[in-house]
């Protein structure tokens, strides 16, 4: 806006510029007929009256287009839409690229600018579930390399640091113990191992064992008694194979 | 006749202790019988019930007549009493067949009769008996069939001996 009105100012001093002029000339005119008619003390007189009248006029000159500039001025903006026309006739790619932005930048003081922000605002008015909900979740931990971070875990120093006599001692064994149904538990158990079928066959195992003990023996007990008879009936008795 | 006609033929001490074990079968069931009959006297005339006190003759010829019965009906069916089972010999004839019902009966009574004639199997050659003299049968070890793998055949009665190493 000021810019504008001293553009206008400029506009109505180059207007204002001819007319001046044009008085300073007639003015001058007339004071050279006057010279060649009178004296030099009489001329100096008036050349000295003149340089003032001529100061004078100017000054009115400039109070008189300082007084009737702005009202034009500010009339002239009112009639114009100033943003358009700049729009319309201002290159402002042209004036963007002549910007040396790095020497703008250089120049703030960010720190200053973001020691202003209200962050927690900022972030008051983030809709964070609204980002979350953006976020492809899947796809991103698809592309995390899990084996790589569990290589990276040093599982070892963790469980050094980890007190099992702490983790044990807060383990309520009692009420463990107290949830399980250790009756049925066992019974389950009983059902599945079929113990009936276990003594059976170990009963079995044994016995049929122990029979066949009995009748190895007998057997050889036989066998001893019928040479101890051949030989006291002095029976000949073939070599056993 | 030598002595390796006794081959396959089961020897004294066998049949003696399935003899034995035959004896205490006998026992209990006799013992069985006398409480059977005692309990149907009893429900027959509780009011006046007294044990049954049955004199020596009784009881032994109770008891021959249960032996002679279970033999009878053991070597007539399968050959083998209990005594026999557990010690793996059976009853045959000389044939190596099955006895028939009498001369199983026959077999039963010499048995029950006269016991001691079961001392002759030491001394035969062929380990037989007097009652598998007088009756004509042979008493076999007979132990593999238990498991299915010995055929009741004259060549495969033999059986062989088992050799320890001491």
């Amino acid at each position: 806006m000021i810019g504008a009105g001293a553009a206008v100012v400029g506009l109505a001093a180059t207007l204002a510029t001819p007319v001046l002029s044009r008085a300073a000339d007639l003015v001058g005119r007339g004071v050279g007929l006057v010279i060649r008619h009178v004296s030099d003390a009489a001329v100096a007189d008036l050349a000295e009256r003149g340089a003032q009248v001529r100061t004078e006029v100017e000054r009115l000159a400039r109070e008189l287009v300082g007084w009737m500039v702005p009202p034009v001025v500010d009339a002239a903006v009112a009639e114009m839409n100033l943003t358009q026309l700049v729009a319309r006739h201002v290159d402002i790619d042209f004036l963007a690229a002549l910007l040396d932005v790095d020497a703008v930048v250089a120049r703030a003081d960010l720190d200053a600018v973001i020691a202003r922000v209200d962050i927690a605002a900022v972030l008051d008015r983030v809709d964070l579930n609204t980002i979350i909900d953006r976020l492809d979740l899947d796809a991103i931990v698809g592309s995390v390399d899990l084996d790589a971070v569990a290589a990276k875990i040093d599982l070892e120093a963790i469980v050094k640091r980890v007190d099992p006599d702490a983790v044990i001692a807060r383990v309520d064994v009692d009420a463990t113990l107290a949830r399980l149904d250790l009756a049925a538990i066992a019974r389950q158990v009983i059902d599945e191992i079929d113990l009936p079928e276990i003594l059976r066959q170990s009963t079995g195992a044994v016995s049929s064992e122990a029979v066949r003990e009995i009748r190895d023996e007998s057997m050889l007990a036989d066998e001893a008694l019928a040479r101890f008879v051949d030989r006291v009936l002095r029976r000949r008795r073939a070599a056993s194979p | 006749m030598s002595a390796q006609q006794g081959e396959g033929n089961a020897g004294l001490v066998t049949r003696l202790l399935a003899a034995a074990v035959d004896a205490i079968a006998v026992v209990i069931a006799t013992a069985g019988l006398y409480l059977g009959a005692t309990g149907i006297r009893f429900f027959w005339s509780p009011l006046r019930f007294q044990w049954p006190q049955p004199g020596p003759w009784t009881s032994t010829l109770t008891l021959m007549a249960v032996a002679a019965a279970y033999l009878t009906v053991a070597w007539a069916t399968t050959g083998r009493s209990y005594g026999a089972t557990l010690l793996g010999v059976r009853v045959l004839a000389r044939s190596r067949r099955r006895l028939g019902w009498i001369r199983a009966l026959l077999r039963a009574i010499t048995c029950v009769l006269v016991p001691i004639g079961l001392l002759w199997t030491a001394i035969s050659p062929a380990r037989r008996s007097w009652h598998d003299i007088l009756v004509g049968t042979v008493v076999v070890y007979d132990r593999y069939r238990d498991r299915g793998e010995h055929a009741m055949t004259p060549e495969r009665t033999t059986f062989p001996m088992r050799h320890r190493s001491r």
